[in-house]
């Protein structure tokens, strides 16, 4: 299980190298990297 | 501006309307876009980064509005409060501190907004306690976020580059409704949800999703 530190230190330095700059590194496994397929036909479900 | 910030749903007028370097293609939709924010509302933004969304959400809510963004990290802080600066907003303040300890007073903001950060905190049940304690009662949140379809093996759950990279930190979609709703909100709703062939593997897949939801008018605790 990983740990709630090795989790805050690895979110802080990626974020805080990507403040300084100004965009993330194009290689990065980041999703919002990802290019959307479609939107699903589902939206605007309710939930609860 | 880039394809990816238009890609995942800012209007590039609004981008355009923003500091340059406010927008750092960090989203997975736009929480604003759905949050029908009004001119006097206080909003808090979950994850600012360079403060897009905080400055996009104070020209809704006006100069009688105003905005908090809370970050984690100190550069990220001092980028947003820089552009803050050349935007000359006066209605937005940037706090350092945790999604999971919000700096911020109880019972006394309208809206939470965040986009593709509640993914990353270590314990999501807090991040929505979080919103809930400083929601007033009948106020709202409008948040974009990754969540998976199927099931991540546990082995790239640990990878810690893919965690911050807004990945092997997300919940299951289902998973992530329900944190939501055992945090007391009610009238959850799945506004938008975009798939993703991005990482993409038998077990599972990448979904973004902006969510909706609210505190109950009686909902003091």
């Amino acid at each position: 299980m990983t740990d709630r530190q090795t989790i805050l230190e690895s979110v802080k330095s990626r974020y805080s190298a990507i403040a300084k700059a100004g965009a993330p590194p194009a290689a990065a496994p980041t999703a919002s990297l990802a290019i959307p397929l479609a939107v699903a036909p589902t939206a605007n479900q309710r939930w609860d | 501006m880039g394809l990816t910030d238009i890609s995942v749903g800012y209007n590039p007028s609004d981008l355009a309307s923003v500091p340059k370097g406010a927008s750092m293609g960090l989203g997975c939709g736009n929480p604003t876009s759905v949050a029908d924010l009004k001119p006097g509302e206080v909003v808090v933004d979950l994850g600012s980064g360079g403060g897009v969304d905080c400055f996009l959400a104070a020209q809704k809510v006006g100069e009688r509005g105003f905005v908090i963004g809370v970050d984690m990290t100190d550069a990220m802080i001092d980028k947003a409060r820089q552009n803050a600066t050349i935007g000359g907003y006066k209605n937005v303040d940037f706090r350092l501190g945790e999604i999971e300890a919000l700096p911020v007073e109880s019972a006394t903001v309208d809206i939470v907004i965040s986009n593709c950060v509640i993914n990353l905190a270590p314990d999501k049940s807090r991040v929505f306690g979080e919103m809930y304690r400083v929601l007033k009662p009948g106020g709202r949140f409008s948040v974009s976020d990754i969540v998976i379809k199927g099931t991540m093996p546990q082995q790239l759950r640990e990878n810690m580059e893919r965690w911050a990279g807004c990945i092997t930190g997300a919940l299951e979609k289902n998973q992530y409704l329900r944190t939501v709703k055992n945090a007391g909100f009610e009238r959850i709703e799945v506004r938008s949800e975009v798939d993703y062939d991005h990482q993409k593997t038998p077990e599972f897949s990448i979904t973004s999703v902006t969510v909706v939801g609210y505190k109950p008018t009686n909902g003091n605790r």
